[in-house]
């Protein structure tokens, strides 16, 4: 991480947002784009942490201090990377390089545990469908891609599509 | 001009049926939406017309609302069935206060199971399976949800097929000996799973949230009604819900299953 990133202080957006917490996560419905997000815990303390005033820096140690883990800027970074995609900050995080953020990369350096693959920031998201399609057996064909492993993902469903990363979820439709 | 007109109304949604042989009402009106009252006075937001272009012959017309094409069939009943799939989705994409998302529901005490999935995923047969496993019926079609999260009924037939492409086989509940749910319930487990053949039953749990955008890909109004969706999906759901997910082969070990799931002391 340059130094300039480590200065930044993101923002999270708050506008045509309706959240709420269930059970860890973090659904974050975005109106004005008609998207839901499913934020798993480390996404939303990530999200939480952008208010405007917190660098990086800041919000690596907080982290790390949270879960119990000594954790690396990559992690805070890739959050805020699948955050920005999903326009859930009020902009981008501007010296992100999205190349140099690699999720297999930063899973390796969370170590080959259990608990390595639920400390990776992890986004779910879903267009909503249009009538026909949530009628209909076809694909709303909107949805994004998600990134980062999963618990979750449901089969039967449909729409969903764009996976990177790895997955713990089986079959899905949804996957993370 | 239209010698028969009748009028109803359900989740303030009003559906008009005009007919041109008085004979057509009474078997179309038994076609229109679970729960629909008569409301000779209010305003229509979906008109549809039947018409017969030929009198000697059987053939019949359905303009369904604004449409300015109609759909010809050869078969009253046919009509009926598509009358009736086009009004209930009229009104699930219109209902004032409710969220219809698609999804079998049933019934085991005050717990409601509700299995969300588009047409041709097996839903129904797993709701009929559960039936017999002593189940209460809700609805193989929409899990109709209140804007505090709670599951009403909405029973209409059954709609059994046998084969992927036969006409589906409407079954009155009744007639088997099923009770038909009518309170409110709150949801208690959700199954997101889709036929497949041979697949064993290996289901995998589902968290909260991904149950969330599940119920939210069902939603008939997701897009149109989109905050309003949110909020009753949110309200729908509670720490205490359970869902899993997975492919399923054979509905009897799923119904077994689920029927331990229930009895378990965690259910």
């Amino acid at each position: 991480m340059n130094r300039t990133t480590e200065n930044e202080c993101p923002k999270a957006r708050s506008h045509d947002l309706f959240v709420q917490e269930l059970d860890g996560e973090l659904l974050v419905f975005d109106e004005a784009a008609a998207r839901a997000h499913c934020l798993n815990s480390t996404a939303a303390r990530v999200w939480r942490y952008c208010d405007g005033d917190t660098t990086v820096a800041e919000m690596t140690a907080r982290l790390g201090a949270e879960v119990g883990a000594s954790l690396g800027a990559d992690v805070v970074l890739v959050a805020l990377s699948e955050l920005g995609d999903r326009n859930l900050l009020e902009q981008p995080v501007p010296t992100l390089d999205p190349r140099a953020l690699s999720r297999r990369q930063v899973l390796t350096s969370l170590g080959a545990t259990a608990t390595a693959g639920m400390l990776m920031p992890t986004i779910t998201s879903l267009a909503a469908p249009t009538s026909a399609a949530a009628q209909s057996g076809t694909s709303n064909g909107g949805t994004s891609g998600t990134s980062g492993t999963s618990n979750g993902g449901t089969s039967g469903t449909s729409g969903t599509s764009g996976t990177s990363g790895t997955s713990n979820g089986g079959t899905s439709g949804f996957s993370g | 001009m239209w010698p028969a007109q009748a009028r109803a109304t359900l989740h303030g949604v009003c559906i008009g049926l005009r007919v041109a042989n008085p004979d057509h009402m009474g078997p179309l009106l038994a076609h229109m939406p679970h729960g629909a009252e008569p409301a000779p006075a209010q305003r229509v937001d979906r008109m549809y017309s039947v018409a017969m272009p030929n009198r000697d012959q059987p053939i019949y017309d359905l303009v369904a609302g604004s449409r300015r094409k109609a759909q010809r069939f050869d078969d009253l009943e046919r009509l009926a069935r598509a009358f009736a799939a086009d009004a209930r989705h009229f009104v699930a994409l219109h209902a004032q206060h409710r969220v219809f998302i698609h999804a079998g529901v049933v019934a085991f005490g005050d717990r409601a199971v509700v299995i969300p999935g588009r047409t041709m995923t097996g839903k129904t047969t797993l709701v009929a399976e559960l039936l017999g496993n002593g189940a209460t019926y809700y609805s193989d079609e929409y899990a109709v949800i209140d804007e505090s999260g709670w599951v009403h009924p909405f029973a209409k037939a059954l709609s059994i097929r046998t084969t992927p492409d036969q006409l589906q086989t409407l079954v009155d509940v009744a007639t088997l000996g099923i009770r038909s749910g009518a309170e409110p319930l709150r949801i208690a487990a959700v199954l997101s799973t889709r036929f497949v053949s041979g697949t064993p039953w290996r289901p995998e749990p589902l968290s909260a949230g991904h149950v969330a955008l599940c119920l939210l890909d069902n939603a008939v109004a997701a897009r149109s009604r989109f905050a309003e969706v949110s909020r009753v999906i949110s309200a729908a759901l509670d720490d205490r819900v359970r869902a899993w997910h997975g492919p399923r082969g054979e509905a009897r070990q799923v119904a077994r299953w689920m029927l331990d799931q229930l009895s378990s002391p965690s259910a």
